[in-house]
């Protein structure tokens, strides 16, 4: 079984070499190179927060709180090639702390009481599309939730997402392969064509 | 729904992800081909894959500005450092090795003394028949100082 990022090889090769290189130079105290990296990855992380924290105002915070840790525990990461894992790690840890501060939420319906509507203004769908897809992920077991997440949202392949989980990469594949199935019947009106 | 549908049913999901090996993409794509409902379950498919792709929001955009102040400046290691940081290791190196040699030289066993006493004693012995040999002499005022 191939991963859908599998062709995009050679330009993940350029980047991956682009980014040790960004790396490299923010853990001797580069700024501007730490906000490259910044830029290139405040969205993913955003978005892979709000899944777990279910509110964007505490995702936020939490990218916040990760690019500041991510800063001072910069000079002792091994491996300069597994930034974006690493990062998405902090994140996961951070996110989760968050989220259980918060009280549990199980009615999808009340996601959108708690933590707000999702932002039409910055969406690239409709907000009635965007509205049943969130809560469709938000209704997923938390396993299954964050795989979707880090594949679509984060543009990660399965061997990031397994890095990041720390579990085997089938173990990825079969989540993902899982979550699809069940998103797709959860979106029906919205993927059927008539 | 025939018993293919239901055989390809199971691996439309990653099929509609792009994932699959080129045999059973081949397979699915014959099946599809001549089977409207599994042709449309592929369509809707893909259509959830294209709707979580660009389910993407993007964070404020003065998110940088709230994290920039809390990044406390990194002090470059300068060449001095880490000459510094080298000699030391190298002293602490050679300190460590002269340590053990110290070491081994205080507890490692004695190479056994030279019995001085039973050589005399022998060679006065072996010269019995010439008294006035030196090492006669030796080896009986050896033997004396033995009986005292």
């Amino acid at each position: 079984m191939t991963s859908l990022n599998s062709d995009c090889s050679v330009q993940n090769n350029m980047h991956v070499t682009e980014e040790s290189e960004l790396v490299k130079r923010a853990k001797s105290g580069d700024l501007p190179a730490f906000e490259s990296l910044y830029r290139s990855y405040n969205t993913r992380l955003f978005n892979f927060a709000r899944q777990i924290t279910c509110c964007p105002d505490d995702a936020a915070d939490v990218v916040q709180e990760t690019f500041i840790k991510a800063w001072n525990a910069l000079p002792r990461l091994r491996s300069d090639s597994v930034f974006g894992a690493w990062l998405h790690r902090i994140a996961l840890n951070l996110a989760r702390d968050t989220a259980r501060k918060r009280p549990v939420v199980i009615d999808p319906e009340q996601i959108e009481l708690d933590c707000g509507e999702p932002d039409p203004e910055n969406s690239l769908i409709s907000a009635e599309s965007e509205n049943a897809v969130y809560k469709a992920i938000s209704g997923l077991k938390e396993e299954h939730r964050l795989v979707v997440t880090m594949h679509y949202m984060g543009g990660m392949g399965v061997d990031a997402i397994a890095e990041v989980m720390g579990v085997p990469k089938g173990t990825v594949m079969s989540r993902l392969s899982r979550a699809r199935a069940i998103l797709r019947r959860k979106l029906s009106p919205y993927v059927e064509e008539r | 729904m025939s018993e293919e549908c239901e055989r390809i049913a199971e691996l439309l999901v990653d099929h509609a992800a792009g994932a699959g090996s080129p045999r059973q993409k081949a397979f699915i794509n014959k099946h599809v081909e001549a089977c409207p409902i599994c042709a449309r379950e592929l369509q809707a498919l893909r259509n959830t894959n294209e709707l979580l792709a660009k389910m993407e929001l993007e964070p404020a955009p003065d998110l940088w500005d709230a994290i920039r102040p809390n990044l406390q400046p990194r002090p470059a290691p300068s060449r001095t450092s880490w000459i510094a940081r080298h000699w030391l290791k190298s002293t602490a190196a050679t300190a460590a090795v002269a340590a053990a040699i110290a070491a081994w030289m205080i507890t490692a066993p004695k190479t056994p003394t030279f019995d001085q006493q039973a050589v005399l004693m022998n060679h006065a012995a072996m010269s019995w028949s010439t008294p006035f040999a030196d090492k006669a002499a030796l080896g009986l005022i050896e033997v004396i100082g033995a009986e005292q």
